[in-house]
C-alpha cells in the first residue's frame, strides 16, 4: 500500500512538472540585416529551435510558423504587430513567440557577429525577455590561440550561449488580460468645407475573453458622441456633415466595455475651411499702355496672400477669342514660377496680340480661387513706314512705325554704293524727319540707306534700301510705303 | 632600505604613465538637453518610431532601433510598443519611414498604442573603423523623447562614443562591434534619462 502510495505521487509529481514545461514556444524566421531589409536566416531559426527544445520548450515548427505568416500576410521577420502577437496565440496556441535580429554578421574588417532576441508573451503582447550582443573575433583571445574563432561560423554560438544564459528560469504562461486592439483607422476627407460629408472607420480587434464593448463610439469636437455602425464584424463606421464654424475639430474612437471601462484613442484632426486661397499673379515684362508686354518669355509668379497648402491646381493661357494657348495642371503645392515663351501648345509661335492668364487653385478642403492677368504678346519686330520725297535742295526721308508698341531706338545710315558715308543718325523718339542732301549731278554713284528700329521689348527691325532717290519716286507716285518683308536682317 | 626606495619610485614610475592612459579613455556623458519636465508617474510604457539613418552604415539604423528598444524594455522595465504596431500606423498615416511625425501624427500614435513616451532616433555616424587586429566601432546619435498626450518634445539626447573609449588597460574593454556599442550607449542614454529624472516603472 505504501509503494502503491509512493508511486501515485511520483506519477503526480511528473504529471505536473511535465504539465508545468508544456510551454509552447513559436520561433519566428531570424531575421538578417547582414542580408539587407529583408534577409532571413532560417538556420540561425533552426538552432535556436532546437535550443529551445533542449530546455524542455515545445517549438512550434518552422513550417506552421511560415504558413501563418503567409496566411496573414505578414511581410516582415523580426517583429510582429499586436493583433498579429494575439493570432499567433489564437490560431497556433502559442504561448511565447521568440523574435530574432542578426545585427550583424561580417567576415571583414573583423569577424563579427550581433544579435537581438526577444521573447514575447503572446495571451498579453508583453516582453518578458530580451537580451542584445555582439562579439568579435577579436574579443576572444585564448591561451596559445587554442580554440580561438576563425570565421562568424565559429562565433555564433559563442555568442548565442552568451545571450541565452540569460533566458528565464520560469516563463509565466499567463499574463495581463489581453487588451483591445485598434488595428486601423480612416478619417477622411481631412479638410472640408462645411456641410461636406466625412467619415471615419475603425476596425477593432476585441480581446479574446476578456472585456467586452458594449458601444462603439466616435467623439467629434469636444462634446459630440455619434454612435458608429458595424458596417462588418468589428468594423464600425460613420457619417456626419462638417459644422459651419471654422477651425479644426478632434475626432477620438470612444469605447465603452461592459466593465464600465471607457477607453478612448485620438484618430486625429480634422479641419472646416470656409475661406478660399488668397492669391494673386505677378508677371515680369514691360509695362506699355496699362498692359504688361514682353517679347519671348513671360515669367508669372504666384504671390500668396496668406499661404496655404493645395490640393490641386491649373494654369492656362488664353487669347481674347477663348482659345486656349498653353496649359498646366497638377496636384500638390503650386511651382514657384511658370514661364509662358509665347507658343501654343504645339510649339508654333502665338499670334501678337492680348492674352489672358488664368491661374486657378484648390485648397485641402477644395475651396477654389481665380487669379487672372492681361498680357501683351509681341513677337514680331516693328513694322516701320519709311517715306521720302524730294525737297530743294535735300532728299527728306521720314521715318515712323505703326504699332501698338513704342520704338525706343532707331538709325539710320545714309551711304553710297561703294561704301562711303554720307549721313548717320540715331535717336529714341518717332516719327523723325532725315535731311539727305543731295548727291552732284555729276555723282553716279547710287544713294543707299540702312534703317534699323528696336521696340522697347527689344524686338529689333533692319532693313537696307538700294536705291534711296528709287523710293523718292516711288513716294512720288502715291504708292504705298515699303513693307518690311523685302529684305530681312536676322541681327544687327 | 635602498632597495625599497629604489622599487617604490619604479613602481610609481610604473603607474604614472597607467593612470594617465586610464584616466584618458574616461568617457563622456551623453549630452540631454530638456525642453519640458514629464509631470507624470514613473514610465512603464514607450512607443519607438522608425530610427532615421543619416550614416553610411547599412541597416545602422535598424540595428540601433533593435538594440535600443531591448534595452529600453531589459534596463528600464519600459513594455516598448510592437514596431508592427508603430508601422501600421504609419502607413495609415501616410508617413514614409524617414519622415518625420508632426506633433498630431506623434498624438495619435501615443493614443494608440496607449504609451507614455514617444521615442525617435536619428543616426548620424556608424562605421566600424579598422585599428591593427581591433575593430573601432563609433556610433553618433540623437534620440528625442515626446509626450505622448500632447506630443511635445520632452527631451533630446546627443551621445557619440567609440569602440576605444571603453579601453580599460592594454586591449581589455575594448569595444569590437557596433551592435556591442549601441547595446552599451543606449544602456548610458537611459541611465542618464533616469539620472535626469525620469522616474523607473514601478518606483
Amino acid at each position: 500500500m505504501k509503494r502503491f502510495l509512493i508511486i501515485t505521487l511520483l506519477i503526480t509529481i511528473f504529471l505536473i512538472a511535465s504539465s508545468a514545461q508544456a510551454v509552447t514556444v513559436a520561433v519566428f524566421p531570424v531575421e538578417d540585416l547582414s542580408e539587407g531589409r529583408n534577409g532571413v536566416n532560417f538556420t540561425l531559426t533552426d538552432f535556436l529551435q532546437q535550443n529551445l527544445q533542449e530546455r524542455g520548450l515545445e517549438v512550434i515548427p518552422t513550417d506552421t510558423v511560415i504558413s501563418f505568416m503567409s496566411r496573414n500576410r505578414i511581410r516582415w521577420v523580426g517583429f510582429l504587430g499586436k493583433s498579429h502577437i494575439y493570432q499567433v496565440w489564437d490560431d497556433l496556441g502559442a504561448d511565447f513567440i521568440l523574435f530574432g535580429t542578426v545585427s550583424q554578421r561580417q567576415e571583414s574588417p573583423i569577424a563579427a557577429f550581433g544579435m537581438v532576441l526577444t521573447l514575447v508573451r503572446a495571451s498579453d503582447a508583453r516582453t518578458v525577455w530580451t537580451e542584445v550582443g555582439g562579439v568579435s573575433k577579436a574579443d576572444i583571445s585564448n591561451f596559445f590561440a587554442i580554440d580561438e574563432p576563425e570565421s562568424i561560423d565559429d562565433l555564433f554560438p559563442v555568442l548565442a550561449q552568451q545571450l541565452l544564459s540569460s533566458w528565464p528560469a520560469v516563463l509565466e504562461v499567463t499574463g495581463q488580460n489581453p487588451s483591445i486592439v485598434v488595428e486601423s483607422t480612416r478619417l477622411s476627407p481631412l479638410h472640408v468645407k462645411p456641410g461636406d460629408e466625412v467619415s471615419c472607420s475603425v476596425k477593432i480587434r476585441p480581446p479574446a475573453g476578456g472585456d467586452t464593448i458594449s458601444q462603439v463610439l466616435l467623439m467629434v469636437g469636444d462634446d459630440n458622441y455619434l454612435d458608429m455602425v458595424e458596417a462588418s464584424p468589428n468594423s464600425y463606421s460613420v457619417f456626419w456633415s462638417a459644422p459651419d464654424r471654422e477651425g479644426f475639430l478632434p475626432v477620438s474612437l470612444v469605447l465603452r466595455c461592459q466593465s464600465g471601462r471607457t477607453l478612448v484613442f485620438f484618430v486625429g484632426n480634422y479641419q472646416v475651411d470656409t475661406s478660399s486661397p488668397k492669391l494673386s499673379l505677378k508677371v515680369a515684362g514691360k509695362k506699355v499702355n496699362n498692359f504688361i508686354a514682353f517679347r519671348d518669355r513671360l515669367p508669372i509668379t504666384p504671390v500668396w496672400q496668406d499661404p496655404e497648402p493645395l490640393s490641386r491646381w491649373s494654369l492656362f493661357i488664353q487669347s481674347m477669342t477663348g482659345q486656349v494657348m498653353a496649359s498646366t495642371e497638377n496636384k500638390g503645392p503650386l511651382p514657384n514660377r511658370f514661364v509662358w515663351k509665347g507658343q501654343r501648345a504645339g510649339g508654333q509661335k502665338a499670334d501678337d496680340g492680348i492674352y489672358e492668364i488664368v491661374l486657378k487653385v484648390w485648397d485641402r478642403a477644395d475651396n477654389p480661387t481665380v487669379s487672372t492677368q492681361k498680357v501683351f504678346f509681341k513677337g514680331n519686330p516693328p513694322i516701320p513706314l519709311i517715306t521720302a520725297v524730294a525737297g530743294n535742295d535735300n532728299l527728306i526721308v521720314t521715318l515712323d512705325y505703326e504699332d501698338a508698341i513704342p520704338v525706343d531706338f532707331w538709325s539710320a545710315e545714309i551711304l553710297y554704293s561703294d561704301g562711303e558715308v554720307l549721313l548717320q543718325s540715331h535717336g529714341s523718339d518717332l516719327p523723325v524727319e532725315i535731311l539727305i542732301p543731295f548727291p552732284s549731278p555729276a555723282d553716279t554713284r547710287k544713294l543707299e540707306g540702312l534703317v534699323c528700329m528696336k521696340d522697347v521689348l527689344g524686338n529689333k527691325f533692319q532693313k537696307k534700301i538700294d536705291n534711296l532717290m528709287q523710293l523718292v519716286i516711288v513716294e512720288d507716285e502715291k504708292t504705298e510705303p515699303l513693307k518690311q518683308q523685302e529684305e530681312w536682317f536676322p541681327e544687327f | 632600505m635602498m632597495n625599497f626606495a629604489k622599487s617604490r619610485y619604479f613602481f610609481l614610475f610604473l603607474l604614472i604613465p597607467l593612470l594617465f592612459g586610464v584616466s584618458s579613455c574616461t568617457s563622456s556623458r551623453p549630452s540631454l538637453e530638456k525642453k519640458n519636465v514629464y509631470q507624470g508617474e514613473s514610465i512603464c510604457s514607450a512607443a519607438l518610431l522608425p530610427f532615421i539613418n543619416d550614416s553610411r552604415f547599412a541597416q545602422g539604423n535598424l540595428i540601433s532601433q533593435r538594440v535600443f528598444a531591448a534595452e529600453l524594455a531589459r534596463i528600464a522595465g519600459i513594455e516598448v510598443s510592437s514596431e508592427g504596431d508603430v508601422q501600421n500606423i504609419y502607413q495609415e498615416l501616410h508617413i514614409f519611414p524617414n519622415q518625420h511625425p508632426d506633433i498630431e501624427q506623434i498624438r495619435v500614435l501615443g493614443s494608440r498604442l496607449d504609451v507614455q513616451l514617444v521615442i525617435s532616433g536619428r543616426i548620424t555616424e556608424m562605421e566600424e573603423k579598422m585599428g591593427g587586429s581591433h575593430a573601432n566601432p563609433v556610433l553618433a546619435l540623437t534620440v528625442q523623447v515626446y509626450d505622448a498626450k500632447s506630443g511635445k518634445t520632452m527631451w533630446t539626447t546627443y551621445h557619440r562614443r567609440e569602440g576605444r573609449d571603453y579601453r580599460t588597460v592594454m586591449h581589455f574593454g575594448l569595444v569590437n562591434t557596433v551592435t556591442q556599442l549601441s547595446r552599451i550607449m543606449s544602456d548610458e542614454i537611459i541611465e542618464e534619462w533616469f539620472a535626469e529624472g525620469m522616474k523607473q516603472c514601478g518606483k
